[in-house]
Order: C-alpha cells, then structure tokens, then sequence
C-alpha cells in the first residue's frame, strides 16, 4: 500500500469507503451523460425521419 | 415571482437553462469534492477516540444528507407535478430517485464499513440504520412502479403517491437517533450554533456536504435533460434546442 494511503489501522475500512463513494459518484455521471447522448441521438434519428418522409 | 416560476417550468426554458448550469455545477462540484477528499484524508487532524477510521465521516455524512434532501426534494416535485399537473416537475421527480437511491446505498455501505471497527459488526438492526435501509426501498419501489407502468400519465401519478407518502419516513430517520435509544450517534452538524465537531474537521465536512450539492444538481440537471426529451418528443423546440447544441 503507498504511504499517501496508509490511515493506521483502519487503512482498509477507510480507503474502501472512499473508493466505494468515488466509484458509485463516477458511475452516476456517465450513466446520467450516456443517457442524455442516446436520447439526443434517438430524437436527432427520428427528426431526421420526419423531415425525410 | 409567479411569472417566472411558470416559465421555468416551460421544458425549453427548462432545457436551455439545464444546458448552461450543468457545466457550472459540475466543475464546482469536482473541486469542492478534491479539496474535501484532500482536507478530510490529509489536512483534518485524526480523531483522539476514533483514530483515522473517523475520516469515513467525509463520505458517509454528505452521502446520508444527500439521500434525505433528494427524497425530500423528489417529493415535493412529485407532488407539483401532481397537483398543478407540471409534466417537468414528474420528469425532476423521475430524474432524482436513481441518484438518490445511489447516496442511500453509499450511506448504508460506508455506514456499514465505519460501524466494523468501531462497533464490531457491520449491521445493527438500529432505528437509524433501518429507517434508512426503508428509504432504500422507497427509492427502488419509486423507480419499480415507474417501470412497471407503460402509461407515462399514469406511471407520474402512482410514482408520486408513493413518493409523498414515503415523506413521512425522512423525519422518522432524522429524529431516530433522538427518539429511540439507538447505537448511531447523534446529529453532528444540523446543529451548527454548537457543533459536536472540531471546526478544523467541521470545515472538510462542509466543503463535502457543499460538493456533494453541487453534484447532485449537475446530474440530476442531465438526467432531467434527457427525460424532457423523452417526453417533448414531439415538440418543435425540441428541433430547434438540438439543432442550436
């Protein structure tokens, strides 16, 4: 384990539990961003359609 | 007042104003989340009782308030949506419970990794800890019943009963710790005339609880982005919004 990442003897409860926050934090941005880029895509798709038909 | 609180609820006003906050938000939020990360590991002095494991309160503490101020906040959306009918409002709704369903989970998960060493089990079935295991429920079975319902009209307004109703649970997991004779500790900084907390610890905390904020409003600003869309599909200014991105 770095040093920059040794907390005694709790080293272990302590970096899980801020590794856990940053991972559920990052995964909750890019779920929210894919999302938003797969509706833009569908709408832009069925525009498109529309304006072709 | 009024004129502008029905403008924000045009879905383009809404749409337009998301696309220029999002940014802002979300660079605060990153920021203030590195410097409360940074000040809550290295800078907060150690605790005399608890030793280093105390600094778990930097991630469990933002992520338990979040989990009640976005069910707070889904409710009362919930409910404008319900009683002056604001389709934005059931689409902010919508927009909030995966996120906080998420800051439940990490305030149950690191709750769970904080109470090992310092009470020697990972789960107590405590008022506190139960009460906020039920808002977990109440979130999946927000989202279960959306799923569940193929009418959108009828999937908003059986959502946000339960979301209402499930309200009363927030003050039940706030007031638990006064009201029962628990094994969770007290409130550390609703009380901000006299803290419980070292202010050198205090302010990493804040900063969090501040970045955690932030956060939330960058992405449940994204999230509600994209359920507008779904449902103004068929407007012209959904044309002109993604033409003019």
């Amino acid at each position: 384990m770095p040093e920059f990442l040794e907390f005694g003897k709790h080293t272990t409860y302590v970096v899980s539990s801020f590794s856990l926050t940053m991972m559920v934090l990052v995964i909750n941005v890019v779920t929210a961003r894919l999302r938003l880029a797969a509706r833009i895509k569908r709408t832009r798709q069925r525009l498109a359609l529309e304006e072709n038909s | 007042m009024w004129t502008w609180f029905h403008k924000l609820g045009s879905p383009p006003h809404f749409y337009r104003i998301a696309t220029r906050l999002t940014p802002w938000f979300g660079w605060a939020a990153l920021l203030l989340i590195v410097a409360g990360v940074y000040g809550g590991l290295y800078v907060a002095p150690t605790d005399y009782q608890q030793l280093d494991g105390f600094r778990i309160i930097y991630v469990h503490v933002p992520s338990a308030s979040l989990s009640l101020f976005i069910y707070v906040n889904m409710a009362l959306a919930a409910a404008a949506g319900l009683i002056w009918r604001i389709k934005l409002a059931h689409a902010i709704a919508a927009a909030c419970a995966p996120i906080g369903a998420s800051f439940t989970f990490l305030a149950l998960a690191t709750g769970s990794i904080w109470a090992k060493p310092m009470w020697g089990t990972w789960w107590v079935w405590d008022a506190r800890l139960t009460s906020e295991l039920v808002l977990l429920f109440l979130y999946f079975g927000f989202m279960a019943l959306r799923a569940a319902i193929d009418d959108e009209n009828r999937a908003d307004r059986a959502s946000a009963l339960l979301a209402i109703i499930g309200v009363i649970n927030v003050p039940i997991i706030k007031y638990s710790v006064d009201w029962w004779n628990t094994l969770h500790q007290p409130a550390t900084i609703s009380k901000l005339g006299k803290p419980s907390m070292d202010s050198d610890m205090l302010i990493w905390l804040l900063i969090m609880l501040a970045g955690f904020m932030c956060y939330f409003v960058a992405v449940v600003l994204t999230r509600a982005k994209a359920e507008v869309l779904q449902r103004a599909r068929d407007q012209k200014w959904v044309r002109q919004a993604l033409e003019g991105k």
